[in-house]
């Protein structure tokens, strides 16, 4: 016999199952920026505050090419923004001043430039449970004037309710990287 | 006649119609077969000392000894030893694993020959399980130093052990001697003309690239002139950025509408120029390659992953630039030897090379269409009006 009380119960088990997949995170978009207008982008070095020495690195290399990927906006090669960053003499380049974002921006002749904090990069441990995750927040600075227009964080992976309750790794750290890019880029082109 | 179909009844239409049927699948030539190409007319050919990329101590000599038999096996006169030796000495080279051009064109006047081979080893280990992994180019002597002949060789003694393990090699000198007998086919072939200059790696979807882009103002079915740049090395492994650039020349070298620039070439002009390229290819670095080597696209990138060993892994990413400095293609690729193996490591990878190249040839496909014709290795001019 079926009780009433069964169909709330899945659907909180559910409810808990889906929650614990989700990623946090959030969004900003400048009301007042013409998105169309960002045509060129330079993708700046990304600060690191994970424990992997070159995590953000990696995430700055998949972000930078799976823009490029959309075809939507063309990204400057690292090689050129690393030559730009040096021909100004930018000492700190994941926090880069204004007047070093507008400076730059001349020099590189883009229209925006995205910089970016890589949080959280590798295996996140529960008691025997292990996975990896990956955190970072990013954001969009207009060339001309150095103001953000667009940001947005994501955190991917982690530990699910099943790797608790019945171990399992979690995805490879790869895999979880393009996803967190998959969503940051989603929250830039979704409004 | 084999193909006739002479049945009245409804049976033997059918199978007349199954004999017809095998007849034209019989007579239709292979789909990947290439197109004859001419025969590489060598006849002398300078054995260069091996350029060691395997970030380990190799045994050279031995390797080199193994090299002269596979070149005398295909035909060739050698010429190696202290006459390649006092011919580096005096020219000053230091680096073999590429040649310029007017060491090229030195190495015809002064040693007299046609060619040059030139071998990079990528992996060794003789024990507990052995382990090669090298690439080989013949490079013409002579004042283009064009890339004639290019393969390689990625095996581990227990790539396939089959039934019970009866497949497993545990002496290196069978690996060597096995492997080292298939590349000397592999040129035998391309001597003769009826192989393919540089024959590509296998294409699997499993290594077709993570992210990838190509612009849409590109051409890939065009002929065009390709310089690979070193790849920054962002691993922990020392010349790990020219492995990779190594495998993508290969690679490039096989797309027969393409004339790739022989590395040493490459190389020489970066130095020539001093260019330096800190923290990758900058657009200035780009134009400057193109202008010097009248190429029509440059090829550069960053290694960031290369680790050897039962499981290799491996994660870099490549970019093209044009004559106008926009990037036209760009790919990351990022695998492991056991990515897409399910049940008793059937289609596993065992050597970093071997993945390295499929990984590159899965780039490539991304980046200029699946070409498997590989035709003669053309002239630069002929790349150029194929382009035009």
């Amino acid at each position: 016999m079926r009780t009433p009380l069964k169909t709330p119960v899945l659907l909180a088990a559910a409810a808990a199952l889906l929650g614990a997949c989700a990623s946090g995170g959030h969004k900003f978009h400048d009301p007042n920026m013409d998105f169309g207008s960002v045509k060129t982008v330079a993708v700046l070095p990304f600060a690191n505050l994970s424990r992997d020495t070159s995590g953000a690195e990696r995430v700055r290399d998949v972000f930078a090419n799976m823009l490029l990927a959309t075809g939507s906006i063309y990204v400057l090669p690292n090689g050129e923004v690393a030559r730009g960053l040096s021909r100004l003499g930018i000492q700190n380049a994941a926090n880069p001043s204004v007047e070093e974002l507008t400076k730059l921006g001349g020099l590189l002749k883009c229209d925006a430039v995205i910089g970016g904090v890589v949080k959280e990069y590798g295996e996140v441990r529960s008691g025997s449970a292990a996975a990896n995750v990956v955190s970072a927040s990013v954001e969009m600075f207009e060339a001309s004037s150095g103001r953000v227009i667009w940001s947005a964080s994501s955190t991917k992976g982690g530990l699910s309710l099943s790797d608790r309750m019945f171990g399992g790794g979690g995805a490879p750290v790869n895999d979880v990287t393009e996803s967190l890019v998959n969503d940051l880029l989603d929250r830039l082109f979704k409004q | 006649m084999i193909c006739s179909t002479g049945s009245s009844s409804s049976s033997g239409r059918a199978l007349g119609l199954l004999a017809l049927l095998a007849c034209a699948a019989g007579c239709a030539g292979p789909r990947a077969a290439a197109a004859p190409s001419p025969p590489l007319r060598l006849s002398r050919v300078a054995l260069f000392p091996a350029d060691n990329l395997s970030g380990g101590p190799v045994p050279l000599r031995g390797l080199d000894a193994q090299l002269e038999r596979m070149l005398v096996a295909a035909g060739l006169k050698v010429v190696k030893g202290d006459e390649v030796e006092r011919f580096l000495e005096h020219h000053r080279l230091r680096f073999t694993g590429g040649i310029d051009e007017a060491s090229a064109a030195a190495a015809r006047e002064e040693l007299g020959v046609d060619a040059v081979l030139l071998t990079a080893v990528e992996g060794y280990a003789s024990q507990p399980v052995p382990r090669l992994a090298a690439t080989l180019r013949l490079v013409s002597a002579g004042p283009e130093a064009r890339i004639l002949w290019m393969d390689g060789v990625a095996r581990a003694g227990d790539d396939s052990p089959g039934l019970l393990g009866l497949g497993l090699v545990r002496d290196y000198r069978a690996l060597e001697a096995r492997e080292l007998a298939r590349l000397g086919r592999s040129l035998s072939g391309a001597l003769a003309g009826v192989g393919r200059p540089a024959p590509p790696c296998e294409l699997e979807r499993r290594f077709r690239p993570r992210a990838s882009f190509r612009s849409p103002r590109f051409d890939p079915s065009a002929g065009y002139s390709v310089a690979v740049l070193p790849f920054l090395n962002q691993t922990s492994r020392r010349r790990a950025g020219e492995v990779f650039a190594l495998e993508l020349t290969r690679q490039l070298a096989a797309v027969r509408r393409l004339q790739v620039v022989e590395p040493g070439v490459t190389r020489d002009r970066l130095i020539r120029y001093r260019v330096i390229m800190e923290g990758g290819v900058s657009l200035d670095t780009a134009r400057v390659m193109l202008d010097t080597l009248q190429a029509d696209l440059v090829v550069a990138g960053y290694a960031r992953e290369l680790v050897d060993g039962a499981t290799p892994s491996l994660e870099f990413t490549a970019m093209a630039l044009d004559r106008s400095g926009t990037v036209v293609w760009q790919a990351t690729s990022h695998a492991t030897g056991s990515d897409g193996v399910w049940f008793f490591d059937a289609g596993k990878v065992s050597t970093a090379t071997s993945l390295a190249c499929q990984l590159a040839r899965g780039a490539v496909v991304t980046f200029l269409g699946e070409d498997d014709l590989a035709l003669p290795l053309g002239t630069r001019s002929q790349a150029r009006e194929a382009r035009q």
